[in-house]
């Protein structure tokens, strides 16, 4: 074998491998494929899965360091685009991809990892409808969470300026893109929750592209929202866009403006509620007194009615005494004065003529009867004379009528 | 009445004294009362819209 060049397994191995690495065709390249048999190593990190398709199939591995900026977990039979470089493994020189990213084929890597990270949060309970506050009606400091330059702020201001300037505005300016946009706003939302406390924190930003948007579905952030004790209001991007921030807020609104929206309420239309109010406070009053009033009235009427009749049988009654007192006095005076009278007559009558003669002379009887008048007598008739000192039968033997004087 | 009274506990206090105002069972002297307390609430709410200037405070860095 003389004169030939003979090479070591490692030379060859090696030679094949820095021949494909200085093919630049063959570096950052797209590779689209299902994977199969993923696993991803617990240990090292690393992740080690198949990409194939109808007739081939190539090995590929995905170090920690890019392993760990996946937004998603791939999983077999995913099919996916892999941004990668062929290379080989010298120890066994089998060709492999190396990776460097992962997209789901279809769909966007973050938007897979946007529907995951919600899925689980949502089975964590972190949208829970029971866990969301109620928004105070008449917030008198606002909290808000967004880039002191971006159009958001100058929108909230806006619309609270004109619908709701009671309310003081409390800015926590923050990066609302970028790598340190999350880490901001998880501390902006502590910050306020915790010291600033409003009755009210507002936090987002105006529309982006979905990159730009991208720190409001990190998943601390979610959790830091979901832990706020302050009602919190998310508006990220535009109506269309929707951020896990959206889900797990108290309320979310489509634009920076219609949170400052939801936030408040109207002034003038309080106004108007209070102008009402103030009418209507003067007329329950006003019903009261009347109600008042005419009970009053009612009651002293009856009241009144109910005196004067007593008052009046009161005087009835004491008339009617009166009446009888006055009466009875007047009879017992009528009585006395007849007693004195008919003692007076008889006096007179005893000294009367006829009495005088009576007395002084007899009594005359006929048949056992008292005469007392002479034309009880005829003439021819017999009667009896009773004196005080005997009996006499007489006759009539001539009678003369009229009175005569003794 | 206290002049630090917040605003949604006026309203709400306005609510409550709408309310007793309206029961039959309160005398006219509380009557009066509530309606005069009433009365400045309303005045100190009108006040706090009319006066209200918004205001913005901006926090340092986080």
């Amino acid at each position: 074998m003389a004169g030939f060049n003979i090479l070591t397994v490692t030379q060859i191995t090696s030679y094949l491998k820095s021949y494909i690495d200085e093919n630049k065709k063959l570096s950052g390249v797209y590779i689209r494929g299902e994977i199969t048999d993923f696993r991803g190593n617990y240990y090292s990190g690393h992740c080690y899965f198949t990409l194939k398709d109808e007739s081939s199939e190539i090995s590929c591995v995905m170090f920690r360091s890019y392993a760990d900026r996946l937004r998603f977990t791939p999983s077999d039979g995913m099919s996916v685009i892999v941004r990668c470089d062929l290379s080989v493994y010298q120890k066994s020189c089998s060709c492999q991809l190396y990776v460097y990213d992962i997209q789901p084929d279809g769909l966007g890597a973050k938007h897979l990892a946007f529907e995951q990270l919600k899925e689980r949060l949502l089975k964590e309970g972190l949208f829970d409808e029971g866990h969301k506050k109620a928004l105070p009606k008449y917030p008198e400091k606002i909290g808000v969470i967004t880039s002191a330059q971006g159009a958001a702020i100058h929108d909230i201001m806006n619309v609270l300026g004109r619908r709701w300037p009671l309310a003081k505005l409390v800015l926590t300016p923050v990066a609302v893109q970028g790598e340190e946009a999350p880490k901001q706003l998880i501390a902006a939302v502590i910050k306020q929750d915790t010291v600033v406390k409003p009755d009210l924190i507002i936090i987002g930003r105006g529309g982006g592209s979905s990159d730009d948007l991208s720190a409001f579905n990190d998943e601390e952030l979610a959790r830091a929202v979901y832990n706020c004790k302050t009602p919190i209001i998310s508006a990220v991007g535009h109506e269309t866009d929707f951020s896990i921030c959206d889900f797990v807020a108290d309320l979310r609104a489509p634009t920076p403006s219609a949170a400052a929206e939801l936030a408040a309420p109207n002034a003038e239309e309080l106004m108007q509620t209070l102008d009402s109010n103030a009418e209507w406070l003067e007329s329950t009053l006003k019903r009261k007194i009347d109600t008042l009033s005419s009970a009053l009235e009612r009651i002293n009427a009856v009241k009144f009615k109910n005196l004067t009749f007593r008052k009046a049988d009161n005087y009835a009654e004491k008339l009617n005494a009166y009446k009888k007192s006055l009466l009875s006095c007047v009879q017992q005076s009528i009585g006395k004065k007849q007693t004195l009278l008919s003692e007076e007559l008889i006096k007179l009558d005893v000294n009367s003529p006829s009495n005088l003669l009576k007395r002084s002379v007899c009594r005359a009887e006929k048949d056992g009867a008292k005469l007392k008048s002479a034309s009880q007598l005829q003439i021819g008739d017999s009667f009896e004379l009773f004196f005080a000192d005997g009996k006499i039968d007489a006759t009539v033997i001539n009678k003369k009528e009229g009175g005569i004087s003794p | 009445m206290k002049k630090e009274i917040k605003f949604e506990e006026a309203l709400k206090k306005l609510a409550e004294i709408n309310e007793k105002l309206e029961s039959d069972e309160i005398s006219l002297e509380e009557s009066l009362t509530l309606y005069k307390e009433g009365i400045e609430l309303t005045k100190l709410c009108q006040k706090k819209l009319d006066e209200a200037k918004q205001e913005i405070e901006q926090l340092g860095e986080v």
